[in-house]
C-alpha cells in the first residue's frame, strides 16, 4: 500500500492516545471512588 | 434546565445513565467506521490510499474545536451564574480537548509530509491549531496553580472566553489567508465536496469520536464532583 507507514502510524498514534486518554480518566474515576468510600 | 443540573447530585445521577449507553454507541460506531474506512471506502483519485488518514484527522479537529467551543460557553456560564457543573465540565472536558487537538496536530502531520512533502508548515491553519493546543494546555496548568481552587476556575474561564476568538480564526483561516492547507470541503455553505462514499465512513468516525467524549467526560465530571465532595469532608 502506498505510504502505508503514514497510514498506519496514523491509526497507531491515535489509538495509543485515546487509550492514555480512557486508561488515565478510568483510573482517576477508581482513585476518586476509593477515596471517598474510605471518607464515608 | 441550567438551573435544573446545578445540583451536583441529580447531574451525578444522570452522568452515570449515560455513561455506559454513551460507551456503547462509540464502540459501534468505531468498528463500523473503522471498517469503512479502512476497507470499504475507495482510495482518493489523487490522494490515493493516503485519504484514509482523513477519517480520524478530520473528526479529531472537529472534536478539537467543538469541546473548546463548549468549554467557553461554560466558563461563561461558570462565571456568570457560579454554575457548579459548568466550572467542572469546562475542568474536566480539558484534557480531552487537548487529547483530540493533539491527534488532529500528529495525523496532519503525518497526511502533510506524504501529500506536501513537509512535515509542518506555519501557514494560518496550521499555526491556528496549534494555538489551541497551546490554549488547552495553558488552561490545565492554570487552574491547578492556585491554591484556592475558585481563583483557579475563574483565571482559567477567562483565559478560555479570550481564547475564544482563535475558534472563528481556525475556521475561516482557510478563506482569509493563502493556505498550505485545503479550503473546507465538508462544513461549507455549497455543501459537501466529498463524495458520499467517504462521507459515510468520516461521519461514522465523528460520531465515535462524538460518543466517546460524551462518555469519558462524564467519568471525568463525577470524578471531578468526587474530589470536590472529599475535599468539602476533610474541610469539615
Amino acid at each position: 500500500m502506498e505510504n502505508g507507514v503514514y497510514i498506519i502510524a496514523s491509526y497507531v498514534l491515535t489509538a495509543v492516545i485515546l487509550l492514555f486518554a480512557i486508561v488515565k480518566s478510568a483510573m482517576d474515576f477508581r482513585r476518586a471512588r476509593d477515596g471517598k468510600r474510605k471518607s464515608q | 434546565m441550567i438551573t435544573r443540573y446545578a445540583n451536583p447530585t441529580r447531574f451525578m445521577k444522570l452522568s452515570a445513565m449515560v455513561r455506559p449507553f454513551a460507551f456503547f454507541l462509540a464502540a459501534a460506531a468505531g468498528a463500523a467506521g473503522l471498517y469503512f474506512s479502512l476497507f470499504d471506502s475507495p482510495p482518493d483519485y489523487q490522494q490515493g490510499e493516503t485519504v484514509r488518514i482523513m477519517y480520524i484527522h478530520v473528526p479529531a479537529a472537529w472534536m478539537a474545536l467543538f469541546v473548546y467551543t463548549t468549554m467557553a460557553v461554560s466558563a461563561f456560564v461558570g462565571l456568570v451564574w457560579k454554575h457548579v457543573v459548568a466550572e467542572v465540565y469546562a475542568k474536566s472536558a480539558a484534557f480531552l480537548g487537548a487529547a483530540f487537538t493533539l491527534i488532529c496536530l500528529l495525523t496532519g502531520s503525518l497526511w502533510g509530509k506524504p501529500m506536501w512533502g513537509t512535515w509542518w508548515v506555519w501557514d494560518a491553519r496550521l499555526t491556528s491549531v496549534f494555538v489551541l493546543f497551546l490554549l488547552y494546555a495553558g488552561y490545565i496548568v492554570l487552574v491547578d496553580s492556585f491554591d484556592d481552587e475558585q481563583k483557579g476556575l475563574n483565571a482559567g474561564a477567562m483565559l478560555l472566553l479570550a481564547g475564544a476568538v482563535n475558534i472563528p480564526v481556525i475556521k475561516f483561516s482557510v478563506d482569509w489567508w493563502n493556505t498550505l492547507h485545503q479550503p473546507s470541503s465538508v462544513l461549507r455553505m455549497e455543501g459537501a465536496a466529498i463524495d458520499s462514499s467517504m462521507l459515510w465512513p468520516l461521519f461514522l468516525m465523528a460520531a465515535a469520536f462524538k460518543f466517546l467524549f460524551i462518555g469519558l467526560v462524564c467519568l471525568r465530571m463525577e470524578t471531578e464532583m468526587m474530589r470536590r465532595r472529599a475535599r468539602i469532608q476533610e474541610a469539615i
